[in-house]
């Protein structure tokens, strides 16, 4: 494989991951953010028959979230390094 | 013109009727009833169901009378927030308190705004709000997101490069789909959710201020 080939095939997993890190980032943030919105309106004195509701709705979202998470990190992010360090290996050997 | 309006008119109504019936879901008027109930100073009471549509006696009577009931409930209960001003924009004792001394001391203060206390409907407004901004905008990130990561995919076989690693990847990809695809639905679940607690502090704020 010719090394401009490899150099592209690097980018491409570089830029990849880019994406998956980002998208993680963004999950994370927005579980912390429906945490928060739960414990300022709890703070806040709100209807309890409707901060229960928005409790439990932020527990499902967080646990779906993590879920997402959980699952680009193992079978995505983990398989992308995986090929990003086999062509590295390879530009090495050239 | 006009008879085809009103004839417009009467087929939603009619329409609003079935669905009231067929569906069982009487919460608005419940929670209507409820909130007027407490406003005219009767006591809280439990005769709801007789005013469901007859049709439900034999039709899902039991989801109208406790969507009816559990609303009746809420309304009851809101009206008797708003009249005890649990949630009107006020400074808390000790802010007041404070307020109060520095006045006598002759230092001025910039407006009452400085005191507003943390539980107020504008704050509740505020956070909902927010909240479903950020739901909103993670929601469009994550389309974009994943239409980036197909591209990407899309790119690299098209180019040639890393045939081994294409195929596995796009069966991961259909788990993945499956997984945003869930999670942008609960989103749109929680959003209605959290557009009706909005509109339901906007009923309290309004009634508080009227």
């Amino acid at each position: 494989m010719s090394e401009q080939s490899l150099a592209n095939q690097l980018g491409w997993s570089i830029t990849t991951l880019d994406y998956l890190d980002d998208l993680v980032c963004k999950i994370n943030a927005v579980s912390n953010s429906y945490e928060a919105l739960v414990g300022g309106l709890s703070a806040s004195n709100y209807v309890s028959e409707m901060l229960e509701p928005l409790a439990l709705m932020s527990r499902q979202f967080c646990e779906q979230a993590d879920d997402l998470a959980a699952h680009v990190k193992s079978e995505h992010v983990e398989y992308i390094e995986r090929q990003k360090q086999a062509v590295l290996q390879q530009m090495r050997d050239l | 013109m006009v008879s085809s309006m009103k004839n417009k008119s009467h087929n939603s109504k009619i329409t609003e009727v079935f669905f009231k019936v067929y569906t069982g879901d009487y919460s608005e008027e419940g929670y209507n009833k409820g909130f007027a109930d407490r406003g005219n100073g009767r006591p809280q009471q439990g005769w709801g169901v007789f005013k469901i549509n007859p049709l439900n006696f034999f039709w899902k009577f039991g989801e109208s009378a406790d969507s009816f009931n559990r609303h009746y409930r809420h309304g009851y209960l809101d009206r008797q927030r708003v009249e005890n001003e649990v949630y009107k924009e006020s400074t808390s004792s000790a802010v007041s308190s404070l307020a109060d001394k520095v006045e006598n001391s002759g230092v001025k203060l910039e407006g009452k705004s400085m005191g507003v206390g943390q539980d107020s409907y504008q704050n509740q407004l505020r956070l909902i709000r927010h909240a479903r901004n950020e739901l909103q905008t993670f929601r469009r990130h994550l389309r974009q997101l994943v239409e980036n990561y197909q591209q990407q995919i899309r790119a690299a076989e098209s180019s040639g490069y890393m045939q081994n690693m294409i195929e596995p990847l796009r069966s991961r990809c259909s788990k993945f789909d499956q997984k945003v695809y869930e999670l942008d639905r609960l989103i749109s679940q929680h959003d209605n959710l959290i557009e009706d607690h909005e509109n339901r502090i906007v009923h309290l704020m309004n009634n508080a201020n009227g």
